[in-house]
């Protein structure tokens, strides 16, 4: 990189160069490859992952879903048979004497979110 | 095991703004990691904090929780930033307060945050070898004060959920009497337009309510 800077003082409301700083200074800007002297950010991809055969544990680390939540997904969806559809699930969680009606209103949208989540396959 | 109060408010909120999502008003985002499972940090701050009732709610729900949301014809953003334990009970010094302010308020020195909605404003208790505040506490950075809510955690998610966690929610609570304040009108001015079943005379009978003093 070459670099120039002129020192500019005010002049009838503008300004004008008063002198020179530097001139056609030569600047090294060397490139690092190497990846650990950069701070890249905590976060890390997200893993695909299967509602059914992936611990809740792992489904969590990978999705913005509680654990808690995940947990009581997970047991309603072991328990339809023939799972094909995210909304199996959602029927099984209104339909069951489990939960209350906060987690009624709550467990369908944490399953909608799953079925959105382009990690995330049923099987 | 029975759900808390906290845990079941924090859930009603986001019901809430998912809600408005569906109806257009806002964007919403929410971030989450697992739950405390084992002791996950040194045993000494660990004594000291695993009866409050945050360490229950992370427990059982996640260790650390972002619920954020943006309108989407105006200018309005609220978010919730509870921290993981680690990060709460580590050394704010030189990072939210330093050397001169604990001249100014030594109570600094032991202020904990644990919502931290943006850069300056953050919430959080007193934590010392003897002592875990009941009360929740508000910093604004960069000033030295901390100013008590009158409010345990408990009451604090209560107000978040009263506020639909509305940018500057807790400061309009340090200023509910002052209705002139920028914030407090700011905050009167705009909410209604989001949430039409904001009421503020509803809003400060919460806030009388809850307030530990009047306990």
């Amino acid at each position: 990189m070459i670099l120039s800077a002129d020192l500019l003082i005010p002049k009838e409301g503008g300004y004008e160069v008063s002198k020179q700083l530097v001139k056609n200074k030569k600047v090294d800007n060397p490139v690092d490859n190497n990846l650990s002297k950069y701070e890249v950010g905590g976060n890390t991809a997200k893993e695909n992952v299967s509602l059914l055969n992936d611990s809740a544990e792992k489904i969590a680390k990978n999705t913005d879903i509680f654990l808690r939540d995940l947990v009581h997904i997970q047991s309603v969806a072991k328990q339809v048979s023939s799972l094909n559809r995210y909304e199996q699930i959602t029927e099984g969680v209104l339909n069951s004497d489990n939960f209350d009606a906060l987690q009624k209103r709550q467990l369908p949208l944490a399953i909608s979110k799953l079925q959105k989540a382009r990690n995330v396959k049923l099987n | 095991m029975d759900r808390s109060i906290i845990d079941k408010t924090i859930s009603l909120l986001t019901l809430d703004l998912y809600d408005r999502e569906d109806e257009n008003i806002l964007e919403l985002n929410t971030y989450n990691s697992l739950p405390i499972m084992d002791t996950p940090i040194n045993l000494n701050y660990w004594n000291r904090i695993q009866d409050i009732s945050l360490v229950a709610l992370y427990k059982a729900t996640a260790n650390g929780f972002v619920i954020e949301w943006e309108a989407k014809q105006i200018t309005a953003t609220g978010k919730l930033n509870f921290l993981p334990i680690e990060q709460i009970v580590q050394n704010w010094k030189d990072r939210l307060y330093f050397e001169r302010d604990m001249e100014y308020n030594d109570l600094i020195a032991h202020y904990h945050p644990i919502d931290m909605p943006s850069e300056t404003i953050s919430c959080g208790m007193l934590i010392t070898p003897n002592f875990v505040s009941e009360s929740i506490y508000l910093h604004h950075a960069p000033e030295p004060e901390t100013f008590d809510l009158d409010l345990d955690l408990e009451g604090y998610v209560h107000m978040a959920k009263e506020a639909c966690i509305f940018s500057n929610w807790q400061m309009v609570l340090l200023n509910i009497t002052n209705l002139q304040h920028p914030i407090t009108k700011q905050f009167r001015e705009t909410i209604p337009t989001l949430f039409p079943d904001f009421n503020w005379d509803a809003f400060v009978e919460k806030y009388e309510s809850l307030k530990l003093s009047n306990q």
